[in-house]
C-alpha cells in the first residue's frame, strides 16, 4: 500500500523539501509554548483554530467546490452548544462539542439538498449560504437560551481534561486544538486517496456532469462533503468557546468570520491540503505582528484585510492559485533551473565557481 | 444488446428525435452518423440517462434504462465518453481511470489494480501522475477509453473521439477502439470523421432531422440516396 501511494505522489526535490518542512512545522508546533513567552501560546492556539477553520472549510469549498458561507452556522453552533450545553446545563463537554457537530453535520447536509433540489449555481449557493449564516446569527441574537445580545458566560468552575478547561495555563488547549487538527488532517487525507466519496470529489468539483456518469451520485456526495465539512468546523467552534469562556452572536456567528474561512483558505491554496492551513497561521502570525508595533486592536483587523488585499492582487498578478501552490511552482522552477545549471557546470568548472 | 424502440424528444417546442429505433450488438461497433443538428448528441445524452425521453424505450439486455439517472445508468454497464473535456484539465490521469473502476469492485487495492492493468493496456501507464491538461489530446481520448474499459461496460459510448486528430492519431485511436471491440463491448459511436467510420463500423446508423434516415454497412448507407441529399444537398442527386 505505502509503494502503491508513492507511486501515486509525484516525488522528488520539491517533494522532499515540502515532507522535511512538515516534519520542521510539526516537531517546532509540538514545543513552540516551551519555548516562547506565555502570553504567546494563546496566539499560537489562535492561529491553530484559524488553520483548522480554513482547513474544515475547504472540505466542502475546495476538495468539492462549495462555495459555502454557511460554515460560520457551525463555527457559531459549535461554541454555542458547549456554552448551552455545557456551562448552562451542566453536560460533559466532550459529549456538547459531539453533539455541535452533529447539528452543524445535519445542517450542512439540508442546506446542500436543499440548494441540488433547486440546482444552484456557485454564486447563488454563496448567497444562499450566506442567507442562512444571517439567518441562524439573527435567531443567537435574539432567543433567550442563546443569551440573546448579551450572548453566554462560563460560570463553571471544574479544571481538567474531562473538563477541557484550564484557568491559568493556555497550554493544555493549545495542544488539545493541535491535536484535533492533525486528527483532522490525517483524517481528510485519508478520506481523499483512500475511500471512493473522497477520491470523487474532484470529479464533482470539476465536472459534475462527467462525475455523474462515471457513477458518482453527485448529490449524495456533495451533501456528505457539506455535512462532513460543517460538523468539524463546530470544532474549532467550541475550543475557541472553551479559550474565551464566553460567546454571543457578535463574537461567533458574523459572516465576516465565514468570509475569513473562505478567503484564507482561497490565498493559502484551496487545491492544496496545506494552504488553507499556512494561511490560517501566517494571519494569526500577522495580526499579532502588527500588535506588537502598538496598533491598536480595531486597525489591526483594518491593516490585516489590507494585507489580505495585496496578497490576493499578487496571487492574481502572478496568476497562480494561492500561496502554496505558488511556493510550489517556485520550487519546481528553482530545481529545473539548478538540474540545468549542474549539467552545465560540467562542461565549464568556471561559472559554478561565479555562482558559488 | 442495446434496443432502442420509438424513442422522441423535443425541447420546448422543437422536435430533436422521432420515432428514433436501432439497436447495437455486442462485440460490434455501430456508428451513428450525421450532419450537425441531426440529434446524435441527443441521443447519445438520452441513452447515458443525461436526459429522459418523452416517448419510448432504451433496454439494454432486456434490462429498461428508460429515465434513470446517469449514475445509475453507469451502475447498470453504460460508459461513456465527453465531446468536452476542456473543464477536467485538473483532472488526475489515474484517479480517472480508478473512479470508473470502482463498477467492478469496491475495494481501494482492487480499484488501483484494475486502473494499472487498464492504463498499462492502453500503454498511458507514464501518464499516470499527469493532469489530463498536460497531455497530449489524443492521449486524453485514450484515456477516455481506458476508463471506459476500467468499467467493464456492456456498452460504451464514444461521443466524437476522433475531433481534433491529426490522421496518424486518428489511426492510433482506431486500434484502441479496435481492441475494446475485441474484448465484446458493444460499442456506438458517434463521428464524423469517416477515416474512423470506414474503418471501424460494423453497423452505420443515419440521423437526419432527428429521424433515422439509413441503416446497414458502410457501403449501403453510402449508396442511399437519402444519405446522399443530407450530407451534400439536394443538387448532388441530379
Amino acid at each position: 500500500m505505502t509503494s502503491l501511494l508513492s507511486g501515486l505522489r509525484p516525488s522528488g526535490p520539491r517533494h522532499a523539501i515540502n515532507t522535511v518542512l512538515v516534519v520542521f512545522g510539526l516537531a517546532f508546533a509540538f514545543v513552540y509554548p516551551f519555548v516562547v513567552d506565555p502570553a504567546m501560546v494563546g496566539v499560537g492556539f489562535i492561529a491553530l483554530i484559524y488553520a483548522m477553520r480554513n482547513f474544515t472549510w475547504n472540505i466542502a469549498g475546495g476538495l468539492a467546490g462549495l462555495l459555502s458561507l454557511a460554515h460560520v452556522a457551525g463555527f457559531g453552533i459549535g461554541a454555542f452548544a458547549v456554552a448551552i450545553l455545557a456551562w448552562e446545563h451542566g453536560f460533559n463537554v466532550w459529549l456538547a462539542i459531539l453533539i455541535g457537530m452533529a447539528l452543524s453535520g445535519i445542517l450542512g447536509v439540508v442546506v446542500s439538498l436543499i440548494m441540488s433540489r433547486f440546482g444552484v449555481n456557485a454564486f447563488f449557493f454563496a448567497l444562499g449560504t450566506a442567507a442562512l449564516s444571517l439567518a441562524v446569527s439573527g435567531i443567537a441574537a435574539s432567543w433567550s437560551v442563546t443569551g440573546q445580545v448579551d450572548g453566554l458566560q462560563n460560570h463553571t468552575s471544574g479544571e481538567g481534561f474531562m473538563k477541557l478547561q484550564w484557568f491559568l495555563d493556555p497550554k493544555p488547549l493549545y495542544y488539545v486544538a493541535l491535536v484535533a487538527l492533525i486528527l483532522i488532517v490525517v483524517l481528510t487525507v485519508w478520506m481523499t486517496r483512500r475511500t471512493r466519496f473522497g477520491r470523487s470529489l474532484p470529479f464533482i468539483r470539476e465536472d459534475p456532469d462527467m462525475a455523474a456518469s462515471m457513477g458518482i451520485d453527485v448529490i449524495r456526495n456533495q451533501a456528505l462533503a457539506m455535512g462532513m465539512s460543517m460538523a468539524l468546523t463546530a470544532i474549532p467552534g467550541s475550543l475557541i468557546a472553551q479559550y474565551t469562556s464566553f460567546v454571543s452572536y457578535e463574537s461567533v456567528l458574523t459572516l465576516e468570520i465565514g468570509i475569513l474561512m473562505l478567503v484564507g483558505a482561497i490565498i493559502g491554496g484551496s487545491s492544496t491540503l496545506a494552504g488553507p492551513i499556512v494561511a490560517g497561521i501566517g494571519i494569526a502570525a500577522l495580526e499579532e505582528g502588527l500588535r506588537s508595533f502598538d496598533v491598536t486592536s480595531s486597525s489591526v483587523s483594518s491593516i490585516t484585510q489590507i494585507v489580505y488585499a495585496a496578497v490576493v492582487i499578487l496571487i492574481l498578478r502572478l496568476g497562480a492559485d494561492g500561496i502554496v501552490p505558488m511556493w510550489n511552482a517556485l520550487l519546481d522552477r528553482l530545481f529545473a533551473t539548478r538540474r540545468g545549471e549542474g549539467e552545465r557546470a560540467q562542461e565549464s568548472d568556471e561559472k559554478e565557481t561565479t555562482h558559488a | 444488446m442495446l434496443e432502442v424502440t420509438d424513442l422522441a424528444k423535443s425541447f420546448g417546442g422543437l422536435s430533436v428525435l422521432t420515432d428514433v429505433s436501432f439497436s447495437a450488438e455486442a462485440g460490434e461497433v455501430t456508428a451513428l452518423i450525421g450532419p450537425n443538428g441531426a440529434g446524435k448528441s441527443t441521443l447519445v445524452n438520452l441513452i447515458s440517462g443525461y436526459l429522459t425521453p418523452d416517448a419510448g424505450t432504451i433496454q439494454l439486455d432486456k434490462t429498461d434504462l428508460t429515465g434513470k439517472s446517469a449514475a445509475k445508468v453507469f451502475e447498470m454497464g453504460v460508459s461513456r465518453t465527453f465531446q468536452v473535456s476542456g473543464n477536467t484539465a485538473e483532472l488526475n490521469v489515474f484517479e480517472c481511470v480508478s473512479m470508473a473502476a470502482y463498477r467492478q469492485s469496491r475495494d481501494f487495492r482492487e480499484v488501483n489494480r484494475i486502473a494499472e492493468e487498464q492504463l498499462r493496456s492502453f500503454d498511458l501507464w507514464r501518464y499516470r501522475d499527469r493532469r489530463l491538461g498536460d497531455i497530449p489530446t489524443a492521449m486524453v481520448r485514450v484515456v477516455d477509453f481506458a476508463r471506459g474499459m476500467a468499467a467493464n461496460p456492456k456498452l460504451l459510448l464514444l461521443d466524437e473521439v476522433m475531433a481534433g486528430l491529426t490522421p496518424a492519431e486518428v489511426d492510433v485511436v482506431i486500434e484502441q477502439v479496435r481492441a475494446c471491440r475485441a474484448t465484446g463491448v458493444a460499442i456506438v459511436m458517434i463521428e464524423h470523421v469517416l477515416q474512423a467510420v470506414t474503418a471501424l463500423a460494423d453497423h452505420v446508423v443515419v440521423l437526419n432531422n432527428g429521424q433515422i434516415v439509413a441503416a446497414g454497412s458502410m457501403q449501403e448507407v453510402s449508396r442511399s440516396d437519402e444519405v446522399r441529399e443530407a450530407y451534400l444537398g439536394r443538387a448532388a442527386l441530379h
